[in-house]
């Protein structure tokens, strides 16, 4: 103990006593642990970015989309489709209607998405129409009307040209103005404003306050002159028991397509638990990536560190020699030349770890600026990894230089100045 | 009375790349005994203390430590009781005096006996007492010496090994330092062996001596007598034929 204690003091004695010499050593790891602690908490902060937008949908909800047969089944690659218009035009309201006599289901909604020119007085947009069925309301909580009222179902069993209006597209076409019983134009066909939304904010590049909600059966007979929906949102009762629901609602959905061969699926089932449990994977992996990228600059901080450690024991061989002179064994050097490496990388660490913090909330508020509420968690655990990681860069770039100056002849060391 | 031999050397050899340093010596160390090793430079003095404390590997010949064959390494000579003082006031220059005294002090690992150590070694060197938080790199050369020799005590050794202790310092420092070793010899019975290039000085602490000449004693006896033999002549000069 007291050996280790002596070692452990005179490798802190000299890291202060060449100051600039510490500095400059350290720069390689302050480096590599801050880009460390930057990739971590930028992958946390985009994971959270990512699965609170999932999560806006509510963890309760499984979605039915369309999907190209023999493709993977996810929302990125069917959301060109379902926005482009290029179709899988098999999913139909009916089908929703028998998969939602599951007992474990409660409220849906069926839709459409199509982009139609959109026109108010002199005013013209590309605009992204949503058709759906009135439930809507019911099962997307975050939906809620400020002005006017939301239409109904007999509102689109009569096919009715009214619309419900995105606080965004509200915004544009009327101004100040109060659009509730005015109105617009989509594709040349006027439909009445019934009812102005909150604004709700976009979840990535998806703005909800720039939809127009059109009843459904208006937008397909009325806009789109067709029968198809390409997706549907169903409340879940238990949760517990999304699994075995998403299993029967695929059952279901095979039945009514008349699919033997889940590779032919025409349609893809997905909770959004599923969703969070793929995109935690993907995160998992990229993390790995990303720091897989980032400790590279941690092995060239660390040859750093082998560097000056090296110029150091040749510096202090008169030192080493006087150690051994008053008794102190090869282990003893070892152990000082060791902790100094060590201590050096540590410290640098620390700087690191500070580094990337201050740069994380840089970045969260340059993110905030520019109006994404990106949260750049700093957890506890990138800070014991970025730690862990610089220590043993120490240990591993410091034992050459350590055994070198070990291993020393004393009669070397004692005869040089 | 004669005392027990503490130390032996038997026809010790020692060979720096191919070049013999030391051929067959044979030198005895007392108890309690202050021994002289003498010599021009390059005659092996330096090289006879670092074969003892096990800092060059011996190629010939044995050493016996309580008439014990024993094959020297540096710490666990420091185990055994011996102390070695570099030669040219090696002191650890970033430390403090009392840190370098600890340093000292480091085969002994009880912080206690460390500390009554310090104290008794202090009592010793009262000019270090009033510095002890001084860093050694801004004492004077004849402190820095004191401080080795007060370093080299702190294991409270049987046996000093002294290097060149008034090596690069004024006569007037010098003679202090040599009655401080003379001090040391006498109040704690410290055996010493101190290799010396200034032989009045050397001559009047010592009773015995050796002297060396290309790796070989070429003769041994009391200080007194040997100061007044040709021998002494014959080696510093340069005039000698073996």
């Amino acid at each position: 103990m007291h050996e280790i204690l002596t070692s452990i003091r005179l490798a802190l004695r000299s890291l202060r006593s060449n100051v600039g010499r510490t500095i400059f050593s350290l720069t390689g790891i302050v480096i590599g642990v801050a880009a460390v602690i930057i990739v971590l908490s930028l992958g946390a902060g985009v994971r959270g970015f990512v699965i609170s937008q999932i999560e806006a949908f509510g963890s309760d909800v499984i979605e039915i989309e369309i999907k190209t047969p023999k493709t993977a089944q996810t929302s990125a690659q069917n959301i060109g489709g379902m926005v482009g218009g290029a179709q899988v035009t098999t999913l139909k309201i009916e089908d929703m209607e028998e998969v939602a006599k599951l007992s474990n289901l409660g409220a849906w909604y069926g839709g459409v998405m199509s982009q139609d020119i959109t026109s108010y007085k002199n005013k013209n947009k590309q605009v992204l129409t949503m058709g759906v069925t009135a439930d809507v309301i019911r099962v997307d909580e975050k939906m809620e009307i400020e002005f006017g009222r939301m239409f109904t179902e007999e509102d689109d069993d009569s096919l009715k040209q009214v619309v419900v209006l995105g606080s965004g597209i509200k915004e544009s076409f009327f101004g100040k103005e109060d659009a509730v019983g005015k109105n617009i134009k989509i594709r040349g066909k006027s439909f009445r404003v019934i009812g102005v939304l909150k604004e709700r904010g976009a979840i990535s590049f998806f703005d909800f306050d720039k939809l127009i909600y059109v009843p459904l059966k208006t937008l397909q007979k009325k806009v789109m002159g067709a029968d198809h929906i390409t997706f549907a949102m169903f409340k879940v009762k238990d949760e517990t028991k999304t699994e075995l629901t998403t299993i029967q609602m695929n059952d279901v959905m095979r039945r009514q397509h008349d699919i033997d061969d889940p590779d032919d699926d025409d349609f893809a089932v997905m909770s959004m638990a599923e969703a969070k449990d793929i995109l935690d994977q993907v995160f998992a992996v990229l993390n790995i990536l990303l720091l897989s990228l980032t400790s590279i600059s941690l092995v060239v901080g660390g040859v750093g560190i082998m560097n000056v450690m090296y110029v150091t024991v040749i510096e202090r061989y008169f030192e080493i020699g006087l150690r051994k002179s008053v008794g102190a064994g090869n282990s003893s050097i070892l152990a000082q030349f060791l902790f100094e490496a060590i201590f050096l990388t540590l410290l640098g660490g620390i700087v690191g770890v500070i580094a990337g913090v201050l740069i994380s909330l840089g970045a969260e508020y340059a993110a905030f600026r520019m109006g994404y509420f990106l949260e750049f968690k700093v957890t506890l655990w990138s800070i014991v990894v970025a730690l862990s990681f610089s220590s043993l860069t120490g240990v591993i770039f410091g034992i050459y230089p350590a055994l070198k100056a070990s291993r020393l002849s004393p009669m070397d060391a004692l005869r040089k100045e | 009375m004669r005392q027990e031999i503490l130390l032996k050397l038997k026809n010790i050899s020692v060979n720096y790349g191919g070049v013999k340093a030391l051929d067959g010596v044979d030198i005895n160390l007392d108890e309690g005994e202050l021994v002289a090793l003498m010599g021009p430079n390059g005659a092996g003095k330096s090289t006879i203390l670092k074969a003892i404390f096990g800092l060059v590997p011996i190629q010939s010949g044995d050493i016996l430590w309580h008439n014990e064959k024993i094959s020297p390494i540096s710490y666990q000579m420091v185990k055994r009781g011996v102390s070695f003082v570099p030669q040219g006031r090696r002191v650890f220059a970033d430390l403090s005096i009392k840190e370098n005294l600890e340093m000292g002090g480091f085969a002994v690992k009880d912080k206690r006996i460390i500390d009554q150590r310090t104290k008794r070694v202090l009592e010793l060197f009262p000019d270090l007492k009033e510095k002890l938080e001084t860093k050694a790199r801004t004492l004077s050369g004849g402190q820095q010496q004191m401080l080795a020799l007060a370093r080299g005590l702190m294991t409270d050794p049987k046996v000093l090994l002294l290097d060149e202790p008034s090596l690069g310092l004024a006569p007037k420092i010098a003679k202090e330092v040599f009655a401080k070793i003379k001090e040391i010899n006498e109040q704690h019975k410290t055996a010493i062996v101190i290799v010396e290039h200034n032989i009045k000085f050397l001559l009047e602490i010592t009773r015995r001596a050796y002297i060396l000449d290309k790796g070989k004693i070429v003769a041994e006896g009391g200080s007194r007598k040997l100061l007044k033999s040709e021998i002494i002549e014959k080696v510093f000069m340069g005039k000698t034929k073996y």
